[in-house]
């Protein structure tokens, strides 16, 4: 429903009536933007009667056969409400909530338009214009993009009740960890690199954190840029959770060997020393090879969706072309995290081990 | 039938169709897009069409093998054993394609048992031996995608 161009004016307007009855809305103009891959995304100009106007993007969700990635929109609009009220993370204000689709044919949140860049772009223009990853602007956007990083396991978790609490680190490394094989066990044709992962992961884990808020996909792509002072704005929070802390540096250690420029692997001890500084976390817990072993940990929710997704065509459920060009995002993963197992293994041992003996001494 | 041209060049030739006369007309965002991924895809199942039943029934034999040495190392694993027993009974004279993938998927099975007995159990030999059957595999994986890079995101 929300590519219809000529009929989502009038559904919106009628929208806008009952979140605002005081004033009545106009949609000047209605088009759909580029630049996600799970959800439908639109962007409205409106006139409001009182003489205003706004832009507004509108976040649905896809028809359920041309779905890619499956999130509750429920749960991101819990969480996007819960965050309004946290100045650490500037955001896009999260405005109004069609919770049942009837009015704009899909489950979809509408949110405050900001102008500017992502980051993304930002930077693909940089590198692209010749800049190298050692340029004071490029370090300068490095560390910028840290500390937002750095702030999202910081969030108070008592404004975000709607999240899962999991009972202890353990248990919830065990089951994100066996999530791999769980989901390899819907496919309709076996993954032996998701039951390997699931095995090794948790034949290897790394030196324990307390548990923190995650953003789930943090990645240049969902950070836009304020034009006017460079302050980052963090969108795309569907797939936000209480995790462990290490799992947005390990997700975009991922993201970015498929889509770089690399800000992590440019210079990686520097990426870390200032995530450390900004959370005041220590060398055993966040170092290379515990954030290697957090880029497979993180990675299962995104990937597991972009397999099923093929899998549902192979059973004749799904259809798209984004579908069948990510299973190439399956090949870079398998590819990437069967190598960083293959590095891992005795790094992480090492670490667990001086972990051990440290509790010891204590 | 007809066999020449080949899949793989009928597939290419379509690509090329798409990029030099149909792509220039694609005006909007969306569609540029669209013709990108296309693209893509045409590229990859060209190469699919070319070795896929190839590929599937060799790496078929290794994953088969390495789930016969695991069950010998660990006689009393019955998710190896009960896999195999199901690998026998899959399509396996058949070299249609559905059929090929059936026993491929199969012989997967049997394959992801057998890494998870090596694991738990901290075999390092056979581990080792897994991962790189995982590797080539991967590699395969990689011949397929060729050149690829995720578009339009900004």
């Amino acid at each position: 429903m929300m590519h219809d161009l000529s009929a989502m004016p009038g559904r919106l307007s009628a929208f806008l009536a009952t979140v605002r009855p005081e004033v009545s809305a106009s949609v000047r103009s209605y088009t759909l933007m580029t630049g996600g891959y799970s959800r439908i995304m639109a962007r409205a100009e409106i006139d409001w009667s009182d003489g205003s106007s706004q832009t507004l993007v509108l976040r649905g969700d896809p028809p359920p056969d041309k779905t890619m990635l499956v999130t509750d929109r429920d749960a991101e609009w819990a969480v996007l409400r819960g965050l309004s009220s946290v100045a650490e993370i500037p955001m896009p204000a999260a405005l109004y909530y069609d919770a049942t689709g009837h009015h704009l044919g899909t489950k979809a949140i509408v949110l405050e338009f900001c102008d500017g860049p992502t980051l993304q772009t930002q930077l693909t223009e940089l590198v692209g214009a010749g800049v190298a990853l050692d340029d004071p602007r490029v370090v300068s956007i490095r560390n910028d993009f840290v500390d937002t990083i750095a702030r999202v396991p910081q969030v108070d978790l008592t404004v975000l009740p709607s999240l899962a609490q999991p009972m202890d680190w353990d248990s919830y490394l065990t089951s994100v960890n066996n999530a791999w094989a769980e989901n390899e066990r819907l496919l309709s044709e076996s993954n032996p690199t998701m039951r390997y992962l699931a095995a090794w992961l948790n034949a290897h884990r790394p030196p324990p954190m307390p548990l923190a808020l995650q953003h789930g996909d943090l990645q240049p792509a969902n950070v836009l840029v304020d034009p006017s002072d460079g302050g980052h704005r963090l969108i795309d929070w569907e797939y936000a959770h209480i995790g462990d802390p290490r799992e947005d540096l390990g997700w975009y250690l991922t993201y970015s060997a498929a889509a770089g420029p690399g800000l992590y692997n440019a210079d990686p001890e520097a990426f870390l020393a200032r995530f450390r500084d900004r959370t005041g976390t220590s060398e055993l817990q966040v170092n290379q090879a515990t954030i290697g072993y957090f880029s497979v940990v993180s990675a299962v929710k995104v990937f597991s969706g972009v397999v099923h997704a093929a899998s549902a065509m192979g059973d004749g459920l799904n259809s798209g072309i984004m579908t069948t060009y990510n299973i190439n995002a399956a090949t870079v993963g398998h590819r990437s995290f069967v190598g960083a197992c293959s590095a891992l293994a005795e790094p992480i041992d090492a670490l667990r081990s001086m972990h051990q003996e440290l509790l010891a001494v204590s | 039938m007809i066999v020449k041209p080949s899949t793989e060049q009928v597939i290419l030739d379509c690509r090329r169709e798409l990029l030099e006369v149909i792509g220039p007309e694609v005006l909007s965002d969306a569609g540029k897009i669209s013709v990108q991924m296309v693209e893509n895809v045409l590229r990859n199942v060209a190469t699919r069409a070319a070795h896929e039943i190839a590929w599937m029934h060799e790496e078929t034999i290794a994953m088969e093998s390495f789930a016969y040495d695991t069950l010998r190392a660990y006689p009393s694993a019955v998710t190896i054993d009960e896999a195999l027993a199901d690998l026998q009974a899959g399509p396996r004279t058949s070299l249609h394609l559905d059929n090929v993938a059936a026993v491929y998927s199969l012989a997967g099975e049997a394959f992801s048992c057998a890494l998870e007995v090596a694991l738990s159990c901290g075999d390092e030999v056979l581990a080792a031996r897994g991962a790189a059957l995982l590797g080539a595999r991967s590699a395969t994986e990689v011949q397929i995608m060729g050149e690829w890079g995720f578009v339009g995101r900004g």
